[in-house]
Order: C-alpha cells, then structure tokens, then sequence
C-alpha cells in the first residue's frame, strides 16, 4: 500500500544576523556509503537556499548539499510504502521533508533523485530511500543554462 | 562465505528477524522474498552500489559551491 504524504518545505530563515537554523536528525540506518555516521545537522540558511547542507555532526568533511526534488521534477513521487514510512517512525498522511543529494564538479552540478533522503521532522528520523522507479536518475543534470 | 543449497520455498533465517524464502527459480533468475525489520535496508547489489559511489561523490561537495547558489536562484526564478 501506498499513499502520498503532504509536505513540510525546507525553510530558509528570515533574520540575516540568525542565519543558520541547526537541525539533529537521526539516521538509524546510515546513507549508504556512510554507514558509520548517524547523526546528521541540517544547515538550512538564506544564503544556501535554496540548497540546504546535511553535514555529519562527528565528522567536519562529511557533508552533502540538498535541494528539495521538486524544484527539479515536477509531479516528483513523494508517495511512500509502508515499510519506508516504518523506516522513519512516520504515519500515512504526515508531513515529511524530501531532499535531493547534490554532486558539484568542474562541469556540472547533478541531483540524486534516484535515492531522495526523506526526514520525518516531528521524530527527526531520516534515511535515504532507493526509488524502483528507474525514471529517476542518479545524476539528474541541474541545467543552470 | 556460508553455502547453503536451497529448493523452492525453503528458506534461510538470518539472526532474529531476517528471512528469505526461495519463491521461484528458472532460467531467467531466482526470485527471492525477504522479510526483515523496518531498520534494515533491503537493496539489489548494484543499485545500492551505485548510489554509495553517488554518495562518495557528492559529500565533499559543500566545498565547491561558490556561484552555484546564485545560479541556482536565477534558473529557479525564471522556472
């Protein structure tokens, strides 16, 4: 069973001289490639926005620049199976924050939409989810024009 | 590695919760089900391999984002 579930943007905070809103989130089971670390700050600031940082809190090099998939996909599939929801702590209906991971390189910049971390911001529980649907690419190219 | 032969439906338990149970098997491939705990994530090899190697990739990335940001805020509001 799959049902959609509503969404809670990635909100930049408004006042300049309190830029950076600090956000614990638990990553019971790791992201894949980074299974030593858990716990995981999420940086959302107006001077990233409208990239968000998930930055390791044990390890300073460890850190991936988000987006939310929407921005990119329109109608993105923010539906979730009963098991990935279990995988959060989350209820069918709850508000979730869905974001991209972002790869930079001399060349391009490209979203994960592949494998979107999901968080559940009323436990803050998050994981990385793999999406069957091979219509979204692991390298989605963000054409900046 | 640990080698088991198994036939149709038989299964393998793996510690507490974690099973996987032989549903078909044919020439085109085996068909396994697998009932594990939600904390365990479940992949195929190499999708969960590809996604690690994006993964490499992208978290050193923070350091490099100069100029994309503002791009980014141009591309999106012309969208």
């Amino acid at each position: 069973m799959t049902r959609t579930s509503t969404v809670a943007p990635l909100k930049p905070s408004a006042a300049p001289e309190q830029s950076t809103d600090k956000l614990v989130v638990e990553f019971p089971s790791g992201i894949p490639g980074f299974e030593s670390h858990r716990r995981f700050v999420l940086i959302a600031s107006a001077e990233l926005s409208p990239l968000g940082c998930l930055k390791a809190v044990d390890a300073s090099d460890v850190s991936f620049l988000v987006l939310d998939p929407r921005l990119l996909f329109i109608n993105y599939d923010l539906t979730l199976s009963e098991f990935e929801r279990a995988r959060i702590g989350a209820d069918a209906g709850e508000p979730l924050l869905w974001l991209a991971i972002v790869t930079i390189t001399e060349k391009e910049a490209t979203a994960n939409l592949r494998a979107p971390v999901v968080i559940n911001p009323s436990k803050m529980i998050g994981c990385q989810l793999i999406r069957e649907n091979d219509q979204y690419p692991v390298r989605f190219s963000i054409n900046l024009g | 590695m640990l080698v088991v032969t198994r036939k149709l439906n038989e299964a393998i338990v793996i510690g507490d919760g974690i099973e996987i149970v032989v549903l078909r098997h044919g020439r085109d491939g085996v068909r396994l089900g697998i009932k594990a705990p939600s904390h365990v994530p479940v992949h195929r090899r190499e999708v969960y391999d590809t996604i690690r190697a994006a993964n490499a990739s992208a978290a050193g990335a923070s350091l490099q984002i100069e100029g994309l940001v503002e791009r980014l805020r141009q591309r999106i509001e012309q969208w």
